[in-house]
């Protein structure tokens, strides 16, 4: 186990890689904080870029966004109000108050700070707890694989948006988008329609960065801001780090509790850190002696958001490192990096290339040290950055999303795949079908079909789904992540009758 | 939603479309385990969601108008359609623009390659967003610039990546 460490290590403390996980945690924390753009996004710009880097570069860069954009996301929050990512949502609820109280420089630190513990934590149960669920799925046959990610892809659409048909709708859009091309089985070529650019199908890379990039930055046309973010006032952003790193340990429970929450709802598929820090602000409130004081501007409320987007991180990564399910849209991107390199994802990833897993867990650890320093700082800079005018961001983006997704094969095509792609994100997000699930669908396509058709193959006996118990396990929960939104509302209907009744 | 409808009419169409050009698909060697069981299985779902998704619009129409609260005014007042659309183009009008400037450089640079193509976007969608001024000119000027060869020269020198070279040339 220790040099299985001393490995990653090894991997990651290299002048190269720790420049990219620093560079990567710089642009995390520059596209986390400026509103519109999202870490999805930010991981997606990356990938390409990716390309001419060894895979554990690459995952480096990766991870620095991940964690700088789960930090980030709380700057603008606090000092405007609005949440520069999802998961900062809950951060605004107490720590725009305290801004506006005079006191944005403690709230940024400790917001930084909690996102820093949470963090630690989340990375700590990401490291122990790969490996053994590596060891658990390296059992699974393809019956288990094809459950589970069945069930990956049931559970995102039932979580990522307000109307399962929609998420369900989106998987299926991401699982027919990776369809198309060489069938991976037999060699089939499928849907070219006489076209020969077409006879890979469309490779995911211009698609992925055409529905996360492309459409998001056509979403912020539609507003009339010049800038992404007005004018802050950055005189007063002073804080004492150890009077503040002191408050933090003083709640050490509301802390802990949020990072495991944070964990959780980061290792399912689907809900991420938006889901967690409203959950874990929630619980912070029941749990707290002094509920009437959150929303008014204390720590508590910001300690319970920041730790628990972070935690996410560590919770999204561990399937992802496991068994080649990612748990988010972030880490599915990761995914789709290993891929590029030829490298399967899966419960053999650990086995195959220890140095990477290895890597990728101290990798996350050390990004959280990058993170807070940048974010101590050098927060004046980033929200400097935040009043670069969007006219000169978005076209600037544009022209490197098309450069991105021509550069991967070096085919023309594939910058009218992310032109297409771009058009189709834009349109779902507006008639609001949700984006995570065909994501997914894009990364998972592929592992489920093979899965499916090397199960029917051994044995066509449709049962055996149901007989091995973990795949029955998978698939019972597929189900009832589907039928959990019926129940959901038919019991909301009861309370509202019972009410009216009363 | 009121546009769920066409929607899920147009997801139905698709998937009938493709589930035909599924079904031409080579036949396996091995029974039902062709290059056509995965999609024939998707574009079926897609077809069933899309009903639910035009059934559901139904239902949620007739429970607004059950309930009396009729769909807002959008349909009063006459030639509102003329209206509507106008008003839609005018909010959109950028992301329009948006999307068709980046029409015209895909087609730009696969004819005269990347840089010229670029020299050429960057400028133009610059100017139609940004402000008019003389502050802007120079910023775009020096974005332009900036973008255009920092791009090129770190996909070219560091990345070891080529950019379309444009077909005329």
């Amino acid at each position: 186990m220790l040099e299985l460490f001393a490995l990653g290590f090894k991997t990651i403390f290299q002048p190269y890689p720790l420049l990219l996980l620093f560079l990567g945690t710089v642009a995390g924390i520059i596209v986390g904080c400026i509103p519109g753009f999202t870490i999805t996004m930010g991981a997606a710009l990356v990938l390409p870029l990716t390309f001419g880097m060894t895979s554990i570069q690459g995952l480096a860069a990766m991870i620095g966004v991940l964690v700088g954009g789960l930090a980030g996301g709380q700057i603008t929050g606090i000092l405007l109000g609005i949440p520069g990512t999802p998961s900062s949502v809950a951060t605004v609820f107490d720590g725009h108050p305290m801004a506006k109280a005079g006191e944005p420089g403690t709230a940024l630190a400790t917001g930084t700070w909690a996102s820093f513990f949470g963090g630690l934590i989340s990375a700590g149960i990401l490291m122990f707890f790969t490996p053994p669920l590596a060891n658990v799925a390296l059992k699974f046959g393809p019956w288990e694989f094809f459950s589970l990610v069945l069930f990956g892809l049931t559970i995102i659409a039932s979580l990522s948006g307000k109307s399962l048909t929609k998420g369900i709708i989106a998987g299926i859009i991401g699982l027919i988008a990776a369809s198309f091309g060489t069938d991976p089985m037999t060699g089939v070529p499928r849907f070219n329609f006489g076209l020969n650019a077409m006879a890979g199908g469309f490779s995911f890379l211009p698609v992925l960065i055409g529905l996360f990039a492309f459409s998001q930055l056509m979403s912020n046309l539609e507003k009339k801001e010049k800038t992404a973010a007005a004018l802050i006032e950055d005189s007063k952003l002073t804080f004492s780090s150890s009077k503040i790193i002191k408050a933090i340990l003083r709640q050490p429970f509301n802390l802990i509790r949020s990072s495991l929450i944070g964990v959780f709802v980061g290792a399912l598929p689907g809900a991420g850190g938006s889901i967690a820090c409203i959950l874990s602000y929630d619980q912070a409130k029941k749990g707290s002696r002094h509920p009437e004081k959150f929303g008014t501007g204390i720590i508590d409320g910001v300690i319970a958001s920041e730790a628990a987007n972070n935690g996410t991180g560590g919770g999204g990564l561990t399937p992802t490192m496991a068994l080649g399910v990612p748990g988010d849209a972030v880490s599915a991107i990761m995914m789709g990096a290993l891929i590029l390199h030829g490298i399967q994802p899966g419960p053999l990833l650990i086995v195959e290339f220890p140095d990477l897993v290895y890597g990728v867990f101290v990798a996350f650890f050390v990004a959280h040290f990058f993170m807070l320093v940048l974010q101590l700082y050098g927060i004046r800079l980033f929200v400097r950055l935040t009043r670069v005018p969007l006219y000169v961001l978005i076209p600037s983006i544009l022209v490197l999303c098309a450069v991105g997704s021509f550069s991967i094969h070096n085919r023309f095509f594939d910058i009218w795949v992310l032109f297409i792609f771009g058009l189709l994100g834009y349109l779902m997000v507006k008639f609001k079908f949700p984006l995570a699930p065909a994501i997914l669908g894009v990364i998972l396509g592929p592992i489920g079909e093979t899965n499916l058709r090397r199960a029917l193959m051994t044995d066509s006996d449709l049962t055996i789904f149901v007989t091995r118990p973990i795949s029955l396990l998978f698939l019972v929960l597929a189900l009832f992540s589907v039928i959990w939104p019926f129940f959901q509302r038919y019991r909301q209907k009861r309370q509202t009758q019972k009410k009216s009744n009363s | 939603m009121k546009e769920d409808k066409v929607i899920g009419l147009i997801l139905v169409a698709f998937s009938v479309f493709m589930y035909v050009q599924a079904d031409r698909l080579p036949p396996a060697m091995f029974g039902a385990l062709g290059a056509d069981l995965v999609p024939k299985i998707l574009f079926a779902v897609l077809a069933v969601c899309g009903a639910a998704l035009i059934v559901q619009s139904l239902i949620g129409e007739r429970k607004a108008k059950a309930s009396g609260a009729d769909s807002p005014p959008e349909n009063a007042g006459g030639g509102g359609v003329l209206l509507k659309t106008k008003a839609l183009i005018g909010y959109y009008q950028y992301v329009i623009f948006g999307f068709l400037a980046f029409l015209a450089y895909v087609i730009l640079m696969y004819y005269l390659g990347y840089p010229i193509a670029t020299l050429i976007f960057l400028p133009v969608i610059m100017w139609v967003l940004g402000p008019r001024n003389k502050k802007s000119v120079v910023v775009i000027i020096l974005t332009t610039l900036g973008v255009t060869f920092i791009i090129y020269y770190s996909f070219l020198k560091l990345l070891n990546v080529f950019l379309p070279e444009g077909s005329l040339f």
